[in-house]
């Protein structure tokens, strides 16, 4: 019995021997391979995810094979190919660390970008993503990151504050489209909810709706493009606290930010650069708010100025719902994250969202969140008033209402 | 050996010796139905002391439990000679199970190892003690004493001292840990209006920022939020990418971190290590992780990203 054993086991020994010299083999091919020609594009991983998630009658996902991939990554696969050449440096696998298929050959960028790209886009879990691609949790966990270590590094110049030239675009067209001159951008912010365990929850997490959240505070262009961001506070702080310890706020208080040319509005006045944003915002001279109703009625210059206002300031809510919509890994509750990495899940997001913009890609009118980004929160009012943001304000208005009034006559 | 043995019985066989030792005749008459017929049975010796060596103490026991059998034999016969049975199985009791009353004729036993008042034994040279540290010295104490033997067994008044001096190190730690934070709070300036207030770590991403990425400290007081830097821990994606490459001056960084994380006053710090990453930092994490399991304080749960 023993010595038949031990032959069994010998036999089964050198099998795995056999296979993982024949792994190691190909592994060593791959590694081989990939330096030698960076942009091989490996498309393999591609069918064999098609196929295998194919759109079934009545399934939501599209037919086409191209809109398919669209809705599985966000993105179109020439804008999927330049994520790739982004990261492809930080992500080529090689042995022995190399990240290794279940058929035991290395994973390509491409299949690391779309397993990275799938689980931010769906917010499913990494099981579940990875049994969409023949992988496992782990592998699905270590490409996520890795790919948001790396684009994090290399995307960088997707979301930066526009120079001179830029900004007069933006600036010309938020006049075109809402009436507001000089205006630059709109600010929001949003409450990326997560569950804690019990040794970390803290009331600093907590947030007004009783969730634990960190917010994202961004501002956007009028092509919804994310100019700026900060991200990584706590959701028990307020909004008009997180902008306050933003660097944008430091660099506008000390004009170096939105300091660029005025305007002369219709009456000799002078329009300075600001953004708009709401009520729950203090009125600066660079941050412009809607006029609180008083319950007596606004008056109709008042009235078509919020509602002006209102329309640039929406850009920012829907830059949000398109975020966490395309991102779903952002709306939907995360949980127990760590802390010190979901920032940099938050800004890979952003990241994505702008490179999407910056390509030309049209998303799905259902990828968008139907609802507001932050269903569930009560917006609370600012009362900080800065003479010089109101006065700015009251121009604003005036201009406006001059500008109405001149249209009929022409 | 086991014990000594009788001058007068050296001539004769080990068996004889055994036998002699474990209160048995010697002699011809060794078949187990003299043994039984004869209720004289001669007034067994005392138990021997528990043996200095394991395997000599095993072997103890089990002629002592050989012997059992025949003492029940004889009791059932001879009911007159129980108390003197009962002193030889009081006796292997005790040894096997270190009653704190040995047999009748007991003498000096030998100690329990087991140390009766486990307590803490933290190395003295974590003066910025944080709880996981503090547990894994105390983990690693205790592994010691388990392979350190009588040193570290028994809390003999040298061992006691020693202890208290420990202790007392690990009260220093303690108060070293908050001068030190204070230290940090008053090198980020008022610190006096931080007392109540709560304190979290948080990793900040600005874009606004030349660094977009930094570690911030916020104390909290209801509505009343302070932000401070944590010196020290400006993490850029650059800096992560060079430690990623191989080092280079970016480690102290790393070490820095590594080090907050394990000696973080802060159980959440402890509570977030089960995310995979590449690369060495995770050691400590890790490190930090298994402490977490092992005190019980909640589920670890699986990555998240």
């Amino acid at each position: 019995m023993a010595p038949g054993k031990k032959s069994r086991r010998s036999k089964k020994e050198s099998k795995k021997l056999k296979k993982r010299r024949n792994a190691s083999s190909a592994a060593a091919a791959a590694a081989a391979a990939a330096p030698a020609d960076p942009n091989t594009s490996d498309t393999d991983w591609w069918d064999v995810f098609w196929r295998k998630n194919s759109p079934s009658p009545g399934s939501a996902v599209p037919e086409d094979e191209a809109e398919g991939f669209k809705h599985y990554f966000r993105v179109s696969k020439e804008t999927f190919a330049y994520i790739c050449s982004l990261v492809r440096e930080d992500l080529i696998s090689r042995p022995p660390s190399g990240l290794i298929n279940i058929e035991g050959r290395l994973l390509s960028v491409e299949k690391q970008v779309a397993i990275a790209l799938r689980r931010l886009a769906s917010g499913e879990s990494q099981v579940s993503v990875g049994a969409a691609f023949g992988v496992g949790q782990s592998t699905v966990s270590q490409v996520t990151w890795r790919f948001i270590e790396a684009l994090e590094e290399r995307g960088r110049h997707h979301l930066k504050w526009p120079d001179v030239s830029r900004m007069d675009e933006i600036k010309a067209r938020f006049e075109a489209f809402c009436g507001l001159p000089n205006c630059c951008g709109a600010i929001d912010a949003t409450h990326i909810i997560m569950t804690l365990p019990a040794v970390q929850t803290s009331d600093d997490w907590c947030d007004p709706a009783n969730n634990y959240s960190m917010l994202l505070q961004g501002i956007v262009d009028d092509e919804l493009r994310f100019l700026d961001i900060v991200t990584g506070l706590p959701g028990g702080m307020i909004g008009s606290k997180l902008l306050k310890f933003s660097g944008f706020f430091k660099l506008c208080e000390c004009g170096k930010r939105l300091n660029g040319n005025t305007k002369t509005l219709i009456e000799k006045c002078e329009a300075r650069e600001y953004i708009v944003g709401g009520a729950s915002y203090p009125l600066l001279p660079w941050l412009i708010t809607p006029y609180e109703s008083d319950g007596s009625g606004l008056t109709d210059s008042i009235s078509d100025f919020n509602a002006m206002h209102e329309s640039a300031r929406s850009l920012a809510v829907k830059a949000f719902s398109q975020l966490k919509g395309s991102w779903r890994i952002l709306s939907k509750v995360m949980w127990r994250p760590d802390k010190q990495k979901l920032p940099s899940i938050i800004l890979v997001c952003c990241l994505l969202h702008n490179i999407i913009l910056d390509s030309g890609d049209k998303l799905h009118s259902d990828v968008a969140l139907p609802g507001h980004h932050d269903f569930g929160y009560v917006e609370q009012g600012c009362k900080q008033v800065d003479p010089l943001g109101s006065a700015l304000r009251e121009n604003l208005a005036k201009n406006l209402q001059c500008r109405r009034e001149s249209v009929p006559s022409k | 050996m086991l014990c000594s043995v009788p001058a007068d019985r050296s001539g004769s066989n080990w068996l004889d010796r055994l036998r002699s030792t474990r209160g048995f005749p010697a002699g011809d008459d060794l078949g187990l139905d003299h043994f039984l017929a004869n209720p004289q049975n001669p007034s067994p010796p005392t138990p021997p002391a528990p043996d200095p060596s394991t395997s000599e103490s095993t072997h103890s026991v089990q002629s002592q439990i050989g012997t059992q059998d025949h003492a029940h034999s004889a009791r059932a016969q001879n009911p007159g000679g129980e108390r003197d049975w009962y002193g030889i199985m009081t006796g292997v009791l005790s040894e096997l199970f270190n009653m704190g009353d040995g047999g009748e004729g007991e003498v000096a036993r030998k100690s329990s190892r087991k140390q009766p008042n486990p307590r803490f034994f933290p190395n003295s040279r974590t003066s910025d003690a944080s709880a996981g540290e503090k547990i894994s010295d105390c983990a690693a104490a205790a592994e010691a004493g388990a392979a350190g033997g009588e040193n570290a067994g028994w809390r003999t008044p040298s061992a006691d001292l020693e202890s208290d001096a420990v202790d007392r190190t690990a009260r220093g730690a303690d108060v070293d840990g908050e001068e030190e934070e204070e230290e940090e709070e008053k090198e980020s300036g008022d610190n006096q209006d931080l007392v109540g207030y709560s304190r979290s770590e948080v990793t900040v991403i600005d874009t606004s920022c030349e660094s977009w990425k930094f570690e911030k400290v916020l104390y909290r007081r209801k509505n009343v939020w302070k932000v401070r830097d944590r010196k020290g821990k400006v993490r850029s994606s650059i800096g992560r990418k060079k430690r990623k490459l191989g080092g280079g001056s970016e480690d102290g960084i790393v070490g820095g971190k590594k080090k907050l994380k394990v000696s973080g006053s802060e159980v959440d710090e402890l509570g977030e290590e089960q995310n995979i990453e590449n690369g060495k930092a995770e050691t400590s994490k890790e490190l930090a992780h298994n402490l977490d399991k092992s005190s019980k304080t909640r589920q670890v749960p699986p990555s998240i990203l």
